[in-house]
């Protein structure tokens, strides 16, 4: 519990359709600790967006206790888990979710204005965290001027740029070519060993899977193997 | 977050320049029309109340009575003194004598016979005494069309179409042949110094114009006078106020048993023009309300299609961990300023162009010669009229109604969970 990023126990999430209700995630119980590189892996439907969906905080729970970096988001206010989100969680979405109208360096730069963080230390970081990830020759280009893995690349940047705990990435690679996902995949390893950055993917592409150091098998919203790695096959 | 939050809105012209030109368009819009209504019904009681009516006038019981056969024997007397009184007790308007009187125009040939004869409805008004403001009402530099105004009491306009009925021009005389107030025959020679056009119809087709000096000469009116015409001094037509000063002064002043007793008419009292006011305020009131109420849907309904276009940026916002509140009221602040950018340029859009259509009109004198029988004073051109309300009336749809759309759109964020935008940002 010491190092423990995510602590689930007893997750049960349910949607309303029609008059009845679908249940997403029946009984999870999950622990991850920090550093960690973790997949959510399964088939469409299996619960695996819902269940990286309440970890972030952006779903509640219907049944059971979540706590993300030891605040229990069954007993935080909506701001709490905000302030919790924003200073301490990324996240990488399938569409990138760039703004549209801003560039590259600053759609990186706005987790740190929501963190109030002053303009020159702010300069300092986005220009870092761009550099990461590849992209300090496009810092002033806008999102419809980059490729889909330049993108993500940026939306990876706009993720780390404030060191967070925790990156929660919802199937990072489905819009990208192989080369780019290895690209991707090769960057989010590296950040997570120079940053200790906890990574939480949800994702079915294989690709990713050759990086994990964890994968845990969701099927019809239940964990159905929980797999530990220790020498994934792209020697991450 | 400000800065960053403008950037972007000046960045997206679909959020910017998009909205900012509808809202213009439709408050720019809703204020022409409404100065142009308010003009045109202002206009038409202005016209009527320069040539008969005023926007209050008072006569005596009998000449009331008797007005359809313009009976000066029942004139008003001591017309000096009952004009300073009114504008001692009533001084939010200006009060002007006035004598309506008809007769036969006679026009000499060089041996003095007649050469040619018709008949004549004048109007004697006091245009010569100092503080008068009625040349400007009666707007005669503009209306006319040769010679120059009237600079002593013998001098007359003629309308146009009786100088030219009569074959007269500038400079020659013709004979007044009519009755005094007291019933007797009487000649007055007056000299003609010009022309003009009222542009309001048949009513100058035999019109001829006097200073009041000399039809009191011509006629034995020594301060007499048919009425005593009141006009506000901002020449805007309020019926309420000119009904409740008529109610005013009757009931002081006025003796329902004394034939030569003063009585007050509002214009609403005259010609079934009270039927013209309720119409066209209840005309005017109807069709620019219902433009408000079309106007103020269309941009309730941008706020909310520009709310709903940006779930997926509130959820990444949301998901980045800004707060609810925060997100809301950013939305809503945009929408304020693009509200009030929009309003302040079509504000500024719409008095132009009503001020122009105030300065220029617009000239549908083709259209009023099919009305040629007409007795209701209608001008040829619509004016349009700049008025206080003006300068407010385009907030409420501009901004108030752009403020609910985003609102009731920004209303998901705390409806739905944010998982859900992002869901209707991928759809």
């Amino acid at each position: 519990m010491g190092n423990s990023v995510v602590t689930i126990n007893n997750l049960v999430k349910r949607f309303p359709v029609g008059g009845d209700f679908f249940t997403a995630l029946k009984n999870v119980n999950l622990s991850l600790e920090k550093g960690e590189f973790t997949g959510l892996v399964g088939p469409s439907g299996s619960g695996k967006t819902t269940l990286l969906n309440v970890i972030g905080g952006l779903d509640s729970p219907s049944e059971g206790s979540v706590t993300v970096l030891k605040k229990s988001l069954g007993e935080t206010s909506h701001n709490e888990r905000a302030e919790l989100r924003r200073k301490n969680m990324g996240f990488i979405f399938q569409s990138y979710n760039l703004l549209p109208v801003y560039t590259v360096f600053e759609n990186v730069e706005l987790p740190l204005i929501l963190n109030k963080v002053d303009p020159q230390e702010r300069y300092n970081k986005v220009a870092q965290a761009i550099e990461w990830v590849g992209l300090s020759d496009k810092i002033n280009s806008r999102p419809a001027m980059l490729s889909g893995g330049e993108c993500q690349r940026t939306a990876i940047a706009r993720a780390i740029v404030h060191e967070p705990t925790l990156v929660l990435a919802d199937e990072p690679t489905a819009n990208l070519d192989a080369e780019n996902s290895h690209h991707i995949m090769k960057i989010m390893v590296k950040l997570n060993k120079e940053l200790s950055t906890s990574f939480i993917f949800a994702t079915h592409d294989e690709k990713i899977m050759d990086y994990l150091r964890r994968i845990i098998h969701l099927d019809d919203g239940q964990i159905i193997n929980d797999e530990q790695i220790d020498r994934p096959k792209s020697g991450s | 977050m400000i800065k960053f939050l403008t950037k972007g809105i000046i960045r997206d012209r679909s959020r910017s320049l998009f909205p900012v030109l509808v809202v213009t368009l439709a408050v720019a819009m809703i204020i022409f029309f409404q100065g142009f209504f308010t003009g045109i019904m202002n206009s038409m009681f202005l016209d009527s109340a320069v040539v008969s009516t005023g926007h209050v006038k008072v006569m005596t019981r009998g000449y009331k009575e008797e007005s359809q056969l313009l009976p000066n024997d029942l004139a008003l007397l001591g017309t000096d003194q009952l004009v300073n009184e009114l504008g001692q007790d009533y001084p939010d308007l200006f009060w002007s004598p006035r004598i309506t009187f008809g007769g036969l125009l006679d026009v000499p040939d060089e041996n003095g016979e007649t050469q040619a004869q018709g008949p004549v409805l004048a109007l004697g008004i006091d245009f010569l005494s100092p503080k008068s403001r009625q040349i400007e009402i009666w707007k005669l530099e503009r209306r006319l069309i040769d010679g120059r105004l009237p600079e002593n009491a013998n001098e007359a306009l003629l309308s146009t179409r009786l100088a030219g009925q009569l074959g007269l021009s500038s400079g020659e005389t013709v004979t007044l042949i009519g009755s005094t107030m007291y019933n007797a025959f009487t000649t007055f020679n007056f000299t003609v110094v010009g022309t003009f056009k009222l542009n309001l119809g048949p009513v100058d087709r035999q019109m001829m114009l006097v200073d009041i000096t000399g039809a009191r000469l011509a006629l034995d009116m020594e301060n007499a006078s048919s009425e005593i015409l009141g006009y506000t001094n901002s020449l805007y037509y309020d019926d309420t106020a000119a009904v409740a000063l008529r109610g005013r002064y009757n009931k002081i002043n006025s003796d329902s048993t004394d034939i030569f007793s003063p009585i007050m008419m509002a214009l609403r009292d005259v010609n079934q023009m009270g039927t013209m006011v309720d119409y066209m305020s209840a005309a005017s009131g109807l069709i620019v309300g219902v433009f408000l109420v079309i106007s103020m849907i269309v941009l309730w309904n941008m706020g909310l299609m520009n709310g709903l276009r940006r779930y997926g940026e509130i959820g990444m916002r949301l998901a980045m961990g800004e707060s609810k509140g925060q997100v809301y009221r950013s939305m809503i602040m945009e929408s304020v300023i693009i509200g009030f950018i929009g309003t302040i340029i079509g504000t500024a859009m719409g008095l132009g162009l009503t001020y122009y259509m105030q300065e220029v009109g617009l000239d549908y004198s083709d259209a009023m010669e099919s009305l040629g029988s007409t007795e209701i004073i209608m001008s040829n051109v619509f004016y349009a009229q700049v008025t206080p309300e003006l300068y407010y009336i385009g907030f409420m749809p501009g901004v108030l109604a752009t403020v609910l759309g985003t609102m009731l759109a920004g209303r998901a964020i705390y409806k739905r969970e944010m998982a859900q935008l992002f869901k209707e940002l991928e759809t």
